[in-house]
């Protein structure tokens, strides 16, 4: 399994890569796309920024879907701002479908709406196989005629992909905690995110 | 601004919205349509026309919009080309763009098509190229605009400094870093607008 982080713009430095890469015991397969490998680990593969479309922030993690994205096979995505529990776990999560994180916490009608602008699930951790030619049909939906649309309509990925309709499963609730909004939880989850909170690199030790 | 303008413009949403019950779910629209003719992009692009009008010295001519939008640009050249010896075209790789431009700006003689200005490789029939969209495109696809252009034919180009907008992949920091980026022999005009939250820089040349 190939295990990927994306680095862009200055928000998360190399040290946020080189924990997850640790903390996963310095797997073989580990990658890191970004526009600046400066600091990283010798270890970590580093696949340089793939240049146009010139793309912000996290839209460069829909770059993991080009068809010419250079990865095959099995694939798990992390954000920065995750806190890895289980690397055994990591490496068992199954990959032949896409799969995001869900958003069990959010709850409510307000949430099921049709054109909420905030969406049940997110992409913290994604897996997929990257072989798949439905994944590279979410990049070539994206660079339509619309991709600086969707740029201002959706804000982010995960609104992109349930709002265009792109067929996904979701993680066990239980393999996942939202330190911010299940902070206390009686399970032993696989993965923390910090999604939606400031954090340094301390907070996630 | 011109109220008729600004009734079509609620007629536009109100078909947004229906639409939204019935078939095409994307309300989102209605913002983009409302930004388009709001008060900044009205004065920027009301400068641009002005501006070209007092260098361009002609009544004919053929002007293509790059990325055109809903239309605004093209007609505020309308406004200071009234007759048909000028010929306007205002494209976008947006379809949704053509469509309610052709509803938003009827009437004007403004040719809309949907069209992305990377494919378009012949500008000889052109007398001016019009781009006030400059910071949603690629650098080099700006400069191969100037590249492909006949060496009499005006560019008018317009970018600002609002880093903010995950769509603004091409902001410059000043009007004079703009204008020395493209490269033009000759330069007539470089200039910033002020608006409440960001600059608007403005290069006219050829």
């Amino acid at each position: 399994m190939n295990i990927i982080c994306v680095k862009f713009g200055p928000k998360y430095g190399a040290e946020f890569v080189n924990k997850i890469y640790k903390d996963l015991n310095q797997p073989t397969d580990f990658y890191c796309y970004t526009d600046d490998a400066a600091g990283l680990h010798k270890g970590v593969n580093v696949i340089p920024d793939m240049g146009r479309p010139t793309l912000k922030k996290w839209w460069n993690k829909l770059r993991l879907f080009d068809k010419n994205f250079p990865l095959s096979g099995g694939t798990l995505f992390l954000d920065l701002d995750v806190q890895v529990h289980d690397p055994k776990r990591i490496f068992q999560i199954p990959t032949e479908n896409l799969t995001f994180i869900n958003c069990h916490w959010k709850q409510g009608e307000l949430y099921n709406r049709l054109s909420n602008y905030d969406v049940k699930m997110n992409s913290s951790m994604i897996a997929w196989n990257a072989d798949d030619p439905e994944i590279h049909k979410i990049w070539d939906h994206f660079n339509t005629g619309l991709r600086d649309y969707y740029l201002r309509k959706y804000v982010g990925i995960d609104r992109f992909i349930v709002h265009e309709d792109i067929v996904y499963d979701t993680f066990p609730n239980t393999w996942i905690q939202s330190k911010k909004h299940h902070p206390d939880i009686n399970y032993q989850p696989i993965v923390t995110t910090f999604e939606e909170l400031e954090i340094e690199l301390k907070d996630l030790i | 601004m011109n109220s008729k303008i600004l009734y079509k413009a609620l007629k536009l949403v109100e078909e947004v919205y229906d639409e939204s019950m019935y078939g095409v779910d994307d309300l989102y629209r209605i913002k983009d349509i409302v930004h388009s003719v709001d008060k900044n992009h009205w004065e920027s692009k009301k400068w641009l026309a002005d501006k070209l009008f007092e260098l361009y010295g002609y009544n004919e001519g053929k002007f293509y919009v790059a990325g055109g939008w809903y239309g605004m640009m093209a007609y505020q050249l309308r406004q200071k080309w009234p007759g048909e010896e000028m010929n306007i075209v205002s494209a976008d790789c947006d379809p949704m763009c053509e469509e309610y431009a052709w509803k938003l700006f009827d009437g004007y003689d403004i040719s809309f098509k949907t069209s992305d200005v990377n494919d378009e490789e012949d500008f000889s029939g052109y007398s001016a190229i019009i781009n006030t969209s400059c910071e949603h495109m690629e650098q080099e696809d700006l400069i191969s605009i100037i590249e492909k252009k006949p060496e009499q034919t005006w560019v008018a180009f317009q970018t600002n400094n609002y880093v903010d907008l995950h769509s603004h992949i091409n902001c410059w920091p000043t009007a004079q870093l703009f204008a020395e980026s493209l490269g033009l022999k000759y330069t007539a005009y470089v200039d910033t607008l002020e608006l409440k939250d960001f600059n608007r820089f403005m290069v006219i040349g050829r």
